[in-house]
């Protein structure tokens, strides 16, 4: 009762809402790059709120089922097939034995979610199955199984097209780091006022900035990091710390991303634009 | 010092999180204080609580859900801070660390005796006389952040990282010493191997070697200790 991997694409693994309880050992707390869309596979099929996805980094990934059972894929825009045959996104599945589905491209966005009906199975660890050596694999790899529970039965197709789109926003709302009020007037207008892009260096550590700005901050004593801090280096150049980030850096901290932003820049792509706006902590909306 | 409340900086980091800064030098007494306000948090907070680290200089509290009103439990915090008791600095147990300082496995051992001006003999027993202590775990599931490393040590980080440090190595790395729990990336300069596993995971639980507070040795082993004590670890454990 699995799901063979006939291809994997660039990078898939196992991924929930991540783990709590590690970060005295040195454990980050992982889980899905963009919560929102995990969270949005789960309740298409109405699974537990935690149930286990495969995330996919764009297209290429193929799988082959075993067993009945629904499944449902949401991404921001990609082409998917079922036995060569266009389904959709964000709705119900139907699954039976050998049928194979692919995503064949992604035209928007970087990170997918196959949820199934009662989520994959697999070791929690710290109650969590996202994966992150040492602890679980790294990644996926072709011909290997993953292993889900058979479901015979109906489910309502209630959220069927609801669609998976975010509002185009290059604006990432952004709180004050803690080294924010080391920063120069000047170094906080540029930081504010000029737009950034993308590098192509996006991991599930960390996605880095491509412009550099002149840094006049001394380095700091190794302090704890969460996801979505932007550290600032030596050389001037900003980095955002996704969902596999270490739990302690040496970098200033000069601005933390709000969990909305984190899923947001989750899913853009390497040359996007994009520009930061300071908001109060309690002053966030949703 | 930490008697008053004003070296502390309380700052909240995210909406569920809250950063305590001290202010004060960076020493075994902060650490006894962070450890035991830790402590003493934990206890207070239970039930809101994910979890609370700490680094050389600061404390990260996870809360399980949005702090309400910021400012008051900032004062609740500042509170607390006056009631944690100031003791001397309780060491942990103190761990023989067995490391095998050969040119095979330190690879840098031989730059960094050039740069340094001191022999291989002398770097082996300057680095391993002092007693270090550890003040936390970051990094790398299991990486122990030390104290204590002789100032004729420190040496300046390679200038181009390493795509692959092997599990176990022992490096340099400006006032650091320390030791790669698991292979990885990184920049240290490498004048050991430790065959001692510092995380493993038994029965689907991570665990580490060291904690906060504990002290660490380093032992001088030959290449045939080191690999005798890798092969033991290896029949007995499933370490990573």
């Amino acid at each position: 009762m699995s799901l063979r991997f006939k291809s994997t694409g660039v990078f898939s693994s196992l991924q929930d809402k991540g783990r709590v309880g590690g970060s005295a050992l040195g454990i980050p707390g992982s889980g899905a790059m963009d919560m929102e869309a995990f969270r949005l596979a789960n309740s298409i099929l109405g699974n537990p709120a935690d149930a286990a996805c495969i995330e996919f980094y764009r297209q290429g990934l193929e799988v082959e089922f075993s067993q009945k059972t629904c499944i449902c894929l949401v991404a921001i825009d990609a082409a998917l097939s079922l036995n060569q045959k266009p389904v959709h996104l964000n709705s119900v599945i139907k699954i039976k034995p050998g049928d194979v589905l692919k995503v064949e491209r992604t035209n928007d966005g970087n990170w997918g979610y196959l949820a199934v009906k009662q989520g994959f199975s697999s070791e929690e660890i710290l109650g969590s199955k996202s994966f992150y050596p040492p602890l679980t694999l790294r990644r996926f790899s072709s011909q290997d199984k993953v292993e889900y529970q058979a479901f015979d039965g109906e489910i309502e197709e209630y959220a069927s097209n609801l669609g998976f789109s975010r509002p185009f926003a290059s604006s990432l709302k952004v709180y004050k780091g803690p080294e924010f009020d080391q920063l120069s007037e000047t170094l906080r207008y540029q930081l504010f006022e000029a737009s950034f892009s993308l590098s192509t260096s996006q991991t599930r550590m960390a996605y880095s900035l491509h412009e550099r700005l002149d840094n006049e901050l001394e380095e700091m004593t190794t302090g704890p990091v969460l996801p979505g801090t932007v550290q600032y280096t030596p050389h001037g150049k900003m980095i955002v710390l996704m969902r596999d980030a270490q739990v302690t850096g040496g970098y200033p901290r000069i601005l933390q991303l709000t969990e909305a932003s984190i899923n947001q820049l989750a899913q853009m792509r390497p040359k996007s634009k994009i520009n930061f706006q300071l908001i109060e902590i309690n002053s966030e909306k949703t | 010092m930490l008697d008053s409340t004003q070296n502390i900086q309380v700052f909240q980091y995210t909406p569920s999180s809250i950063l305590v800064q001290f202010t004060t030098e960076i020493n075994e007494n902060l650490l006894q204080f962070m450890l035991n306000f830790k402590q003493l948090i934990q206890q207070k907070r239970s039930q809101q609580l994910h979890q609370v680290i700490n680094t050389y200089n600061s404390l990260l509290i996870t809360y399980k859900s949005t702090i309400s009103n910021f400012y008051t439990e900032k004062q609740a915090l500042l509170h607390l801070a006056t009631q944690v008791e100031i003791t001397r600095f309780k060491s942990g147990p103190l761990k023989q660390i067995p490391v095998c300082y050969d040119t095979e496995l330190g690879w840098d051992l031989e730059v960094v005796s050039k740069t340094l001006k001191l022999s291989i003999s002398e770097i082996i027993q300057k680095h391993s006389q002092p007693i270090y202590t550890v003040y936390f775990i970051g990094f790398l599931p299991g990486f122990p952040y030390v104290s204590g490393l002789d100032s004729s040590l420190y040496h300046r980080r390679k200038a181009q990282p390493r795509d692959k440090i092997p599990k176990g190595s022992v490096g340099l790395a400006d006032t650091q010493t320390g030791i790669y729990p698991v292979d990885s990336p990184g920049g240290w300069q490498i004048i050991g191997r430790s065959p001692q596993p510092l995380f493993e995971i038994q029965n689907n639980i991570p665990m580490a070697f060291l904690k906060a507070g504990d002290r660490i040795q380093f032992q001088p082993i030959s290449k045939a200790e080191f690999s005798q004590i890798e092969a033991e670890h290896a029949s007995h454990t499933n370490s990573l």
